[in-house]
């Protein structure tokens, strides 16, 4: 067995993001996804199948390092050490508000770095008689689509099926030759950004100064037939399957309207999406495999198509153009850049493959987790700790039928007041559109 | 080609993108319910567009147009035709 994987591009870009957000925020770049169990999880039988399914992988115990082509790897340990996956419970009583656990949610995922079990962590969190698991994860080891096919097997194992360790791990290759079509990605990544930039206007929001940053979670869970209105409204505002640029356009439309200080100063709106370039979903379970493309919206008058139709436009133009391979194939030359290097670039000359927020639509793969220890699962959602600079990100799921909307973000860029406005817009935009 | 020719084709094509069986899809039914999302839509029109030479985003799509298998593959036929 290979004990060591090379890195590709985004896998590096997160390291380098990882490695930047320790030294200026004081945490890692995790990210959480939260199941909600119709029943009383045992503790100690969720906690021993836990730690034997995350010592079947020598991946969880590795580290990145230079190799010997100075390509980035992961290196892995010839020994498994047992797995002491880090495992807690708190309690709340039946009377304990949604909006109470998210906040215990949100401070499960900001650990401090050099916390036991680094990669993975799991917090059970018993109110009344639901359990809410909470699976918190290192993105340099898992993004989301990854992340909910790890705690789908997990849980799988849990309810007494074979576990299966079969995940691509050491498949990718170095892909250090050809140097000319990654330059050439490159060129066309920057020139769409640059194009973009142009039309959306500047990126320098400026953070707010002052105490730590902590980030602020607000979880709009929807019902089934509040989501079947929603894909209805998406569908014909957007075009057939076009919920992303729909949520683009309704988040940077609420944004707007909350005029928060941070976007006074700006003329536009650059929305990064994160797109998924698997191509062997049930294998490719740990690592980065997602690029992107970025929506823009210039300020002023609305396009006589409306913001959401343009937006779909612009999704499909640079999905078409091949723009997120672009992405994949340009991040390899990222490689050679320390890991240390990289926070600096990306507030100077990098800086224009910032947003002024993110947006990520992760589909319904969390529907898979059907129960939990034989509990049925009522419904799932994702929480990223810590979205993209300039620290403010929506993430959007499905979980049998539901759709759960995410916003998060950082004191420094948001405050609380703010952060509340945003949300009341939102959630007019979602329920209420006629009065807005 | 035909209406069929095309069908079968998209359903193995689409098969590939959601990397699932194509004998297991049921090609009336709403392409969201299969598990596509906007960007293996786009996917799937990237494909007709080159496979077939069309232009099917330019084509006035209606969402009846492109609501299951079976209606892409009637809308590809209907675009093909001069």
């Amino acid at each position: 067995m290979n004990r060591f994987r090379y890195l590709n591009g985004i896998d590096w870009v997160v390291t380098g993001l990882d490695h930047s957000l320790r030294q200026t925020a004081g945490t890692g770049n995790w990210a959480q996804l939260v199941v909600e169990v119709d029943g009383t999880v045992d503790f100690e039988r969720f906690c021993a199948a836990a730690r034997r399914f995350c010592g079947l992988f020598p991946v969880l115990q590795g580290r990145a390092v230079r190799g010997w082509q100075l390509v980035p790897v992961w290196k892995m340990p010839r020994r498994l050490k047992p797995s002491a996956v880090p495992v807690n419970k708190h309690f709340f009583p039946q009377s304990a508000a949604f909006e109470t656990i998210v906040e215990c949610l949100g401070q499960c995922i900001a650990v401090p770095p050099g916390t036991p079990g680094r990669y993975l962590g799991f917090n059970l969190l018993y109110h009344g008689k639901k359990t809410w698991l909470a699976f918190r994860f290192d993105h340099r080891l898992l993004d989301a689509r990854g992340a909910e096919l790890f705690l789908h097997r997990l849980i799988q194992s849990l309810n007494g099926a074979g576990p299966d360790p079969d995940a691509d791990v050491a498949g990718q290759k170095a892909c250090l030759t050809p140097w000319a079509p990654k330059f050439k990605s490159g060129r066309q990544v920057v020139r769409m950004l640059h194009r973009t930039r142009h039309e959306a206007a500047p990126f320098d929001l400026s953070p707010r100064s002052g105490p730590e940053a902590r980030l602020r979670f607000t979880i709009l869970p929807l019902t089934p037939q509040q989501s079947a209105g929603l894909l209805d409204r998406a569908y014909a505002e957007a075009g057939y399957l076009m919920l992303t640029p729909w949520l683009a356009s309704l988040i940077t439309a609420a944004l707007e309207q909350a005029n928060p200080q941070c976007i006074q100063n700006l003329n536009g709106f650059m929305v990064p999406c994160s797109a998924d370039l698997r191509t062997d979903p049930q294998r490719q379970m740990f690592f980065n495999y997602a690029a992107f493309v970025c929506l823009s919206r210039p300020a002023g008058e609305p396009p006589p198509e409306g913001w959401a139709l343009r937006f779909s436009r612009q999704f499909a133009d640079q999905l078409k153009s091949g723009l997120p391979r672009d992405f994949e194939n340009a991040w390899k030359l990222s490689r050679i850049i320390p890991a240390a290097l990289y926070g600096r670039l990306l507030r100077g000359p990098l800086g224009v493959f910032g947003g002024t927020l993110s947006l990520a639509n992760v589909g319904d793969g969390l529907s898979a987790i059907r129960s939990v220890d034989g509990l049925a699962v009522g419904n799932a959602f994702h929480m990223p700790a810590v979205p993209p600079a300039p620290g403010m990100g929506f993430f959007v799921n499905s979980c049998n039928g539901c759709l759960n909307l995410c916003l998060v973000s950082s004191s420094r860029v948001l405050s609380g007041e703010e952060h509340a406005r945003l949300t009341d817009h939102l959630k007019a935009r979602l329920f209420n559109p006629a009065r807005e | 080609m035909t209406t069929n020719e095309i069908q079968t084709e998209l359903t193995r094509r689409i098969a590939d993108i959601l990397s699932c069986d194509p004998a297991a899809m049921d090609v009336n039914a709403p392409l969201h319910t299969l598990g596509l999302d906007s960007m293996r839509m786009v996917e799937v029109i990237v494909f007709i567009e080159s496979q077939y030479g069309i232009d099917l985003m330019g084509s006035g799509l209606r969402r009846e147009d492109v609501a299951s298998i079976a209606a892409l593959a009637r809308t590809v036929e209907r675009v093909q035709q001069p």
